[in-house]
């Protein structure tokens, strides 16, 4: 037994990684720039008057401490045109525009000559600029050279080139300087344009490096994170709060909610199997079947809202309470807080709980008559024992077996369910944490709670597996078809 | 002993009525609630605006100007009108803020009538709930189409090769990642500029892309099938049985373990909004029941004797696979595809009851319905919505039920469709 349960704890292992390596994967694919979100966010009032230079020095290290420079994992396989250097690029637009001009070309040396010319130029024109005869031409030029960082089409540079040379011509005083950057520029270009090799693309190339993203996230950074396997899940880029200290209050909402409405259903689902299995085939199992089912079928919003419009005061009586989860206060007694409890979880908990019962009394049904056609049945019935005994004793324990699997399978369903529930009745829990961070790629508390709704699945499917271990001898560890 | 279920009984069941007056809804949604007559004769001329607005969505003719507006046909000699004189796109002004179903009002409109009441920007509520059906049906079987091909393919190669059956030697097994890894580098990874820019663009350049990607996945996997199967020297040494179930069941297990919405969230934090995302997003993640039961259907169908007999023939595994396993255990699956489509019609107005993944300018049932919360006394837009996808969602159990009905298929799979 013990040799089982560690076996299968084992298995958390893999498990967690795979979850941990899919949800980065599909954190890193999510398109927005955080880090300038984060930056212009913050709570210092001089951010957004920055100069260009030095919100680029913050955005810099920013994205050095939170690894959005950096590849996502240690292994990549990439394209033999392009340098592993630009998996280290800071600069998100420089990136993007100089892996687009590679694309077209091939030609990785000439993409980068040619958008470092480009910086040289807007750099320069940047400066030079308020001590120039015509300032209108001057911030022509700016807005020009600025809207070429951003434009990786070769037909459209060339065009705005033209133009830049236009406007630099018809001021004397840097003309010597301006009319050498527009030659580079042209020359730069030219190679981009002469010199393809558009053959390298189609090259794979295995890189491996160093540092990644992903690497940050699991054992840190050596300075301000300290990574998951150290327990720190990074802070909040919504509220700048670390996120496993949010997480606690949260889980444990949600942890609540659910375990209420998994034993609420289970109370109300398992006698409901119970007798429509006594009386298959009468009106009383159809009833229970199509009443059950139709309950089933209720979208469990609609019925949250109708309930907040028709029971919490919207329009109808004013028995609960629509939002939030209630506060204690020091001074209540035990009644005062069940009450004020009672007010705020009754409709949450009822439209988590009706939704389930359809598929555990049908369960509880089959296992039941499956039971009940069994010979040790028979053998019971011919002993002469009263059918209440027969049922109890004999025929429901054996039932239960299939109802254990069923928990682990409802697990996810009730933490996907506390998303649009939470949501709805303005519950701080888990789901609607989710929801929000979903809403504002607040990455750090979506991968903490990827990580952490996989990781209650898990132990469910751990429990019901080794309940089941315990409850029948014939299932082994390395037979896992028995599990379906 | 239960009758045989034919066409005949289905007819005598509500909700097979309830889905075919739903299904009506869907197809001719543009038919019956639309501010376009569906005949007008102009000029002496016969026109069928509606057909011609259809036309020019297709870019099957030029656009017209005067079908981008209702009012226009007002003054037609003569005109046969959609039942519902209103587009669900189209805003009220004169009748916004949650205006009263027609038969309610005292100060209603005479000539156009808002049947079932306006929601806050004066759309008509049975214009949306009618173009809403469409939307629902349209996601729900193409997601289930996707999850139905997804699941089907990975719980029978689980479990027909079970953990002992696929055999190969170290050299295939290293071709096989070989081509997996080019597989993914050239269908994907160099595809992904053009692909990114087809789906910008839409229309011609989408689908050029996404067919010469598929192009480019069907030739090379076809290219290193072919080779790693019939080349002789690859398939020397010792051979070592892959335990493809032991696999195939922990990824199963693994994608089971990710609460389907918050999937469901993040994948569509990918993409820009548009009508197919949530089939997308629905497809991808809902495959697992299918597949789960799949496994079970095949590792019942491969211990056989029949199997047996045609493996003692001499006949090829992809023969076997393809002509005398899957057809045997998919017998159940227009049942399963029953239950799928209930949840993913559920999983749809959950998603755009939340706002994800559909558009701002498409309306559907679960839209709708988030309004509720905006003005608690209008009954007919927190109540109509849900009961139409109540309604939706429980024909189509019914009809699942029904299917599994068959005699011979009376296998319990709810816990399958948690």
């Amino acid at each position: 037994m013990l040799k089982y349960t560690v076996k299968r704890i084992l298995f958390f292992i893999p498990a967690v990684f795979f979850i941990s390596v899919l949800s980065f994967m599909l954190i890193r694919a999510v398109p927005g720039d955080t880090v300038d979100f984060i930056i212009r966010s913050s709570t210092d009032e001089t951010a957004n008057r920055d100069s260009p230079e030095n919100f680029k020095k913050k955005y810099r290290e920013k994205a050095a401490e939170l690894g959005t420079s950096l590849p996502a994992f240690y292994i990549s396989l990439g394209q033999f045109s392009k340098p592993k250097v630009l998996a280290y690029e800071w600069n998100p637009v420089r990136k993007e525009i100089c892996e687009k001009l590679i694309d077209q070309t091939g030609n990785a040396d000439a993409s980068l000559a040619w958008y470092n010319q480009l910086e040289r130029m807007d750099n320069a024109i940047q400066k030079f600029g308020p001590r120039s005869k015509d300032p209108q031409a001057v911030i022509d030029a700016g807005r020009i050279s600025q809207a070429m960082l951003y434009s990786a089409d070769r037909m459209e540079l060339n065009a705005k080139l033209d133009e830049l040379s236009f406007i630099l011509e018809n001021d004397s005083l840097h003309q010597p300087y301006t009319r050498q950057w527009i030659l580079d520029s042209r020359q730069a270009l030219e190679q981009l344009e002469t010199a393809q090799t558009s053959w390298k693309n189609y090259i794979p190339v295995l890189h491996f490096h160093a540092q990644s993203a992903y690497g940050i996230w699991l054992w840190g950074n050596g300075k301000n994170q300290k990574g998951i396997l150290r327990g720190d899940f990074g802070n909040s880029i919504l509220d700048g709060k670390p996120v496993s200290s949010s997480m606690g209050e949260r889980l444990g909402l949600t942890l609540l909610l659910s375990l209420i409405s998994v034993i609420l259903s289970y109370l109300i689902a398992v006698p409901l199997g119970l007798v429509s299995a006594v009386y298959q085939g009468t009106y009383i199992e159809k009833g229970i079947t199509g009443l059950t089912f139709l309950l089933f079928a209720l979208p469990s919003f609609w019925v949250a809202g109708l309930s907040i419009i028709w029971l919490a005061g919207g329009d109808g009586l004013d028995w609960f309470s629509p939002y939030g989860a209630g506060e204690i206060l020091p001074g209540m007694s035990l009644a005062e807080i069940l009450h004020e409890r009672w007010k705020h979880f009754a409709l949450p908990i009822f439209a988590w709980t009706y939704g389930g019962i359809a598929f555990i009394t049908q369960q509880t049904k089959t296992a039941v008559l499956e039971n009940m056609g069994q010979l040790f049945t028979r053998s019971a019935i011919a002993r002469g024992l009263p059918f209440k005994t027969i049922l109890f004793k004999h025929v429901l324990p054996n039932s239960l077996r299939p109802l254990i699997t069923m928990l682990a399978n409802i697990l996810p369903g009730l933490i996907g369910g506390s998303v649009i529930l939470e949501t709805i009745f303005s519950l701080p829990g888990l789901g609607e944490w989710a929801y929000r961070a979903f809403l504002y790629r607040d990455f750090p508390v979506i991968m903490a709670v990827l990580f952490w709704s996989s990781l209650l699945t898990l132990s469910g499917y751990l429990i019901s597996d080794i309940l089941l271990a315990f409850t029948d001898p014939k299932i082994r560890f390395h037979n896992p078809n028995n599990r379906n | 002993m239960k009758k045989k279920n034919t066409w005949k009984t289905l007819l005598r069941k509500p909700f097979f009525w309830v889905l075919a007056c739903f299904g009506f809804m869907a197809l001719f949604a543009d038919f019956l609630a639309s501010d376009l007559p569906i005949y007008a004769k102009l000029d002496e001329k016969n026109r069928f605006p509606i057909l011609e607005k259809k036309a020019s969505d297709w870019q099957l003719i030029q656009t017209k100007a005067e079908l981008n507006s209702g009012t226009f046909w007002q003054n037609a000699e003569s005109a046969v009108w959609a039942p519902v004189r209103y587009s669900s796109k189209q805003t009220d002004r004169d009748n916004d803020r949650f205006k009263k179903p027609h038969f309610l009002r005292e100060d209603a409109p005479k000539n156009a009538p808002h049947y079932l009441g306006t929601d806050e920007l004066g759309h008509d509520v049975a214009a949306i709930l009618i173009h809403g059906a469409g939307i629902a049906f349209l996601i729900g079987i193409l997601s289930m189409l996707l999850a139905a091909s997804i699941g089907l393919m990975m719980g029978a190669a689980a479990g027909f090769w079970a953990d002992n059956r696929l055999k190969a030697s170290f050299l295939q097994i290293s071709w096989a990642v070989l081509g997996i890894t080019a597989l993914y580098f050239y269908g994907f990874k160099v595809q992904a500029p053009a692909l990114h820019e087809g789906l910008n663009l839409g229309g011609m350049a989408f689908i050029s892309a996404v067919g010469k990607m598929l192009l480019v996945l069907l030739f090379l996997g076809v290219f290193f099938m072919v080779i790693g199967t019939r080349l002789k020297w690859l398939s020397l040494g010792k051979k070592i049985a892959i335990p493809l179930d032991f696999i195939l069941s922990r990824f199963i297990e693994f994608m089971a373990v990710l609460p389907k919405i918050i999937l469901i969230l993040a994948i569509s934090a990918l993409f820009k909004p548009s009508v197919l995302l949530p089939a997308l997003v629905i497809g991808i993640s809902s495959w697992t029941g299918i597949a789960r039961f799949t496994r079970a259907e095949m590792l019942r169908v491969r211990n056989m004797e029949y199997m047996r007999a045609a493996e003692t023939l001499g006949l090829s595994e992809f023969r076997l696979f393809f002509r005398h396993a899957l057809p045997n255990c998919i017998n159940p699956l227009p049942s399963l595809l029953a239950f799928g489509i209930a949840g993913a019609v559920l999983a749809e107005s959950t998603l755009s009851y939340l706002g994800i993944g559909i558009p701002p300018d498409v309306f559907t049932w679960g839209k709708l319905l988030s309004q509720g919360r905006v003005n608690p006394s209008a009954w007919w837009v927190s109540l109509l919505p849900g009961l139409l996808i109540f309604l939706t969602v429980f024909s189509f159990h019914r009809l699942g039920e029904y299917l599994n009905e068959k005699p011979g298929h009376t296998r319990s799979f709810y816990r399958y469709f948690w």
